[in-house]
């Protein structure tokens, strides 16, 4: 392939010998969301006609970036440039859609809206569609556009079918088309630059395949892909240099052909948190500095964590299965242990722990609780999870968590509650005021009275409400999915402080989370999961950054030949 | 750290007042209280024949105020109390945010399945085939025509409330369909069966002897059972399990599959009330008129769905409680009262109507917008 060196981190790329001009550059790129500093000072530069892509963990801040150049998201700081067709430089307007529109540039975003009860004609005309001199709908003219831009891709699409009853990948397909579409308001530019976001992640591997052959003719046009993914199949199949952020920052850019698979893992692992509490940030984007932070973060969580006696087997998951989620998991957790879930989003992490929770109707399988089979008929059912103990927090506590409506003393009994009433399901007033007293003291829940509406609350506040209504002491087996979640620090380490407490009171805890300081942390085992498989165990001196990151993407060959 | 105990204990009182002030409630009985008095003033003064007090047949002129006056107040509200008593196991489905469009059918249907049993009932004790000839006078005695009749309505309303809900449920249609499905054939199920011809023929015992009964001077027990259902409402939506499971899944469903509510039984529950209030509602008024027609309880559904919302029931659920809807049924009942009152030609009465549904909405968002986030 083409020859270049690897260039070091945080300095733009040197002058590239070749044919290859620089058609667009991102230059000192800085972003923030919140208290996240999602991208940081990151400076990148494309060639014409490259397949370049975007890699890193989850959050590295890959597909912000993506996202900025594209005009999505507005920039804090830095300028992204692209040359114009005569050569000329020109700087997009931050923020701006249309601009980058304007340019050439183009977003296809797994995300973006498609009417999936409009055919796919309408949908690639959706922002002018033709009409007749009646002002009627010129279904020719847009049937006829909408086939020169699809059948270029993709000959076998109706374009008269509604998007929603074609298959992913070819929805996705169409999603390419509309980026190409030159025509719109006559004398704009034709796509140059195409931003493609995690294109695969929802499609089969036969699709997957043809999507990449159609990257790769698009880039032999001369135009230049964008590629965010962290799928190192693909990235080793299709793409001619990758660029590696981590934690929002620049790591390095490589030629493809040059680098190998462990060294691109390092360059992704390494990732820091913001330390909680006082620490001087140690020598960064190195797997040991990472251990160092995990140390810290583990004494911080109360003390050392593998000084407790782990129990008997109290959750034993066998052969549990979901079509299309979930391939043969099966996994003990013992009284007093905290197991780790490692994997990508998307890896069946969450999954696990909904079919855990009699949430998933399709699931099948065999879980017991302290020996007893749980009924997974529903999770109130009877023998169901919770009568057998098991508390789950969800991750997004909004959607799958909190009553807003209801203040916060319902919020934490509405699980117990059949069990806090009296006869015919009249509820007590004395047993629930006890419980929950005894619960926003316990979990130090800083609420103006107890029937304050959750919205009041701050984001912290709201995950401790989530927690407390089901780390009770009935709670014997823990399912947390991400609790600390878009939380400030202070709140973090206090709940790191409740699961190391409930897990020494005798509590079996699976742990699922993205932040791998905190999986590092907390655990005492981890099981990493790839494509809804558990791909390995991690335990001791092997529960490192590398490791996780390893299993987590070992998927390409194994994973893919099992389910195609 | 933080202490939430004192701090919970510094300031319930100004938060209750709040609270009561800010309730929908409290807003309606302000309303109520205030079209009343304007009734009273404009509807004072007008000439009423009125049988004098010597008991021979007499007549006199009297000034009466056509507005307060006990029959008229007793009237009006003994005809909201057909749409309020509905109107709370409305609530209860579109707590859930749902709605039951089936109700004015299920009134119908279980009041002529109810008075078809009744005068089998009444022909049995008489003695005599159970035709449309069968007397009305005597027979059945006073607890069996009760039981039966209130019994036999509240259980076909609860049948087909059920009927509703498993379908809803099962096949993962919306409510508005299935109730809707539900109302056409129902309706035509009661013309199947009887034609145009209402069903008379009901034991005095259930009428004269119960739900049109003769208190001093009034016919009450509409009222009283609109009362105790008000109650009963109240009490299951605040205070028992089941109601509060309402509130979760019209609130946030994911949220309430996630915390283990049995989401789909509740819901099932939820439409079977409505039919069972539905059902109870036709058995007032098929004691009260003494009959059954196969026309009764077109477009109830309206006017009840109309209640809840003026009472301050939320379509997209979560929010609404019993007392609300019933406020709600009488704020309707007070418009058409009014248009009476007023001498306004009654053909104004929707357009009133139609413009205090909206308002009543409007006016709701217009608070829970000032409301401040926590109370």
């Amino acid at each position: 392939m083409r020859p270049s060196t690897p260039t070091t981190p945080q300095t733009p790329e040197p002058p590239q010998p070749g044919p290859q001009e620089i058609l667009l550059r991102a230059e000192h790129i800085s972003k923030r969301f919140g208290i996240t500093q999602a991208l940081d000072d990151v400076s990148v530069s494309f060639r014409k006609g490259e397949v370049h892509a975007l890699m890193g963990e989850n959050g590295a801040g890959k597909s912000t970036l993506g996202k900025v150049i594209a005009g999505l998201h507005r920039a804090d700081t830095g300028t992204v440039t692209i040359l114009d067709p005569t050569g000329a430089p020109r700087v997009l307007r931050p923020g701006s859609i249309d601009d980058a529109f304007d340019a050439g540039v183009r977003l296809v975003h797994q995300e973006l809206a498609q009417c999936p009860n409009l055919s796919v004609a309408e949908n690639l005309s959706l922002h002018d569609i033709p009409t007749t001199r009646l002002g009627l709908v010129d279904r020719r003219a847009m049937n006829d556009r909408a086939a020169r831009l699809v059948h270029k891709l993709d000959p076998g699409i109706d374009v008269e079918t509604p998007l929603g009853r074609l298959a992913p990948g070819r929805r996705q397909i169409c999603q390419i088309a509309a980026a190409l579409d030159d025509d719109r308001a006559a004398g704009k530019a034709g796509a140059r630059v195409i931003v493609l976001d995690e294109p695969t992640s929802s499609l089969s591997i036969a699709e997957a395949d043809r999507l990449l052959e159609i990257t790769r003719r698009l880039a032999a046009e001369g135009i230049t892909i964008i590629y965010v993914s962290h799928r190192m199949g693909e990235i080793f199949a299709v793409c001619d240099r990758v660029t590696v952020l981590r934690d929002g920052r620049y790591i390095a850019t490589s030629v493809v052909a040059a680098i190998d698979e462990p060294t691109l893992v390092e360059q992704m692992i390494g990732r820091r948190l913001q330390a909680p509490g006082p620490r001087s940030n140690p020598p960064a984007s190195t797997a040991a500095g990472n251990e160092n932070e995990s140390a810290a973060l583990r004494e911080l969580a109360g003390g050392p964590g593998r000084s407790r006696s782990a129990g008997e087997a109290l959750l034993e998951v066998r052969d549990l299965n979901s079509p299309g989620r979930l391939r043969g998991i099966s996994l003990q957790v013992r009284a007093g242990e905290i197991v780790g879930l490692g994997g990508l989003v998307g890896s069946g992490r969450s999954e696990v722990l909904d079919a855990v929770f009699a949430l998933d109707r399709r699931a099948s399988g065999d879980v017991r609780v302290a020996g007893r089979a749980v009924n997974l008929a529903s999770p109130g059912a009877r023998g169901g999870p919770i009568s057998c103990g098991v508390g789950y927090v969800p991750e997004d506590r909004r959607l799958q968590g909190l009553f807003f409506q209801l203040g916060c003393d319902e919020n934490i009994v509405t699980p117990v509650m059949p069990r806090l009433a009296r006869m015919l399901g009249i509820r007590s007033a004395a047993h629930e005021r006890a419980v929950v007293d005894e619960r926003l003291r316990e979990f130090q829940v800083k609420c103006s009275s107890p029937a304050a509406l959750p919205g009041s609350l701050s984001g912290g506040n709201q995950q401790k409400l989530l927690i407390a209504r089901w780390m009770g002491k009935s709670s014997r087996v823990l399912l947390l999915d991400e609790p600390t979640r878009g939380i400030d620090v202070g709140t973090k380490s206090e709940i790191y402080r409740l699961v190391r407490a409930a897990a020494e009171s005798g509590a079996a805890v699976l742990l699922v989370s993205s932040e791998m300081p905190e999986l590092l942390a907390l655990s005492d085992r981890i099981l990493v999961m790839c494509e809804g498989r558990i791909t390995g165990e991690l335990t001791g001196a092997e529960m490192t950054q590398a490791n996780i990151l390893r299993l987590a993407t070992i998927e390409s060959k194994a994973g893919r030949s099992a389910a195609g | 750290m933080a202490q939430p105990r004192p701090r919970n204990d510094a300031r319930p009182a100004a938060s209750t007042a709040r609270r009561v002030l800010f309730a929908q409630e409290s807003g309606l009985i302000i309303v109520i209280l205030v079209a009343m008095l304007g009734l009273t003033v404009f509807g004072a003064r007008n000439p009423t024949r009125q049988r004098t007090a010597d008991g021979q047949g007499g007549w006199s002129i009297v000034e009466v105020n056509r507005f307060l006056n006990k029959e008229n107040l007793v009237l009006l509200v003994k005809d909201a109390s057909f749409i309020a008593v509905m109107a709370v196991g409305m609530t209860a489905v579109i707590l859930l945010g749902g709605i039951d469009l089936s109700v004015g059918s299920i009134y119908a249907f279980s009041a002529m399945l109810g008075a078809l049993m009744l005068r089998a009932i009444q022909a049995h004790y008489l003695g005599v085939p159970a035709d449309d000839a069968v007397s009305s006078a005597g027979g059945t005695p006073w607890l069996v025509a009760v039981v039966a009749g209130i019994g036999a309505c509240a259980l076909v309303g609860a049948l087909c409330g059920s009927a509703n809900g498993l379908l809803v449920v099962g096949l993962g249609v919306h409510p508005f369909i299935i109730t809707l499905g539900m109302m056409a054939v129902l309706r035509g199920l009661v013309f199947v069966m009887r034609g145009a011809t209402p069903v008379m023929g009901q034991p005095e015992a259930f009428v004269k002897g119960f739900f049109s009964a003769d208190l001093m001077g009034v016919r009450p027990v509409p009222v009283i059972v609109m009362v105790l259902v008000t109650a009963a409402g109240w009490f299951i939506l605040a205070h028992t399990v089941f109601g509060r499971r309402l509130y979760a899944i019209g609130g946030n469903e994911t949220a309430a599959r996630y915390a283990g509510v049995p989401v789909n039984r509740v819901k099932v529950i939820a439409f079977a009330l409505c039919g069972m209030l539905a059902g109870l509602s036709a058995a007032m008024s098929l004691g009260y008129f003494g009959s059954a027609s196969p026309e009764a309880g077109k477009g109830y559904e309206l006017d009840v769905i109309a209640a809840a919302v003026i009472g301050g029931a939320s379509l997209s659920g979560g929010r609404g409680t019993a007392l609300g809807a019933v406020l709600g049924a009488i704020v309707i009942q007070l418009i058409r009262n009014a248009m009476l009152i007023l001498d306004i030609d009654t053909n104004y009465t929707e357009i009133v109507m139609g413009t205090a549904i909206v308002a009543a909405v409007v006016l709701d968002q217009v608070k829970t917008r000032l409301m401040p986030r926590s109370t």
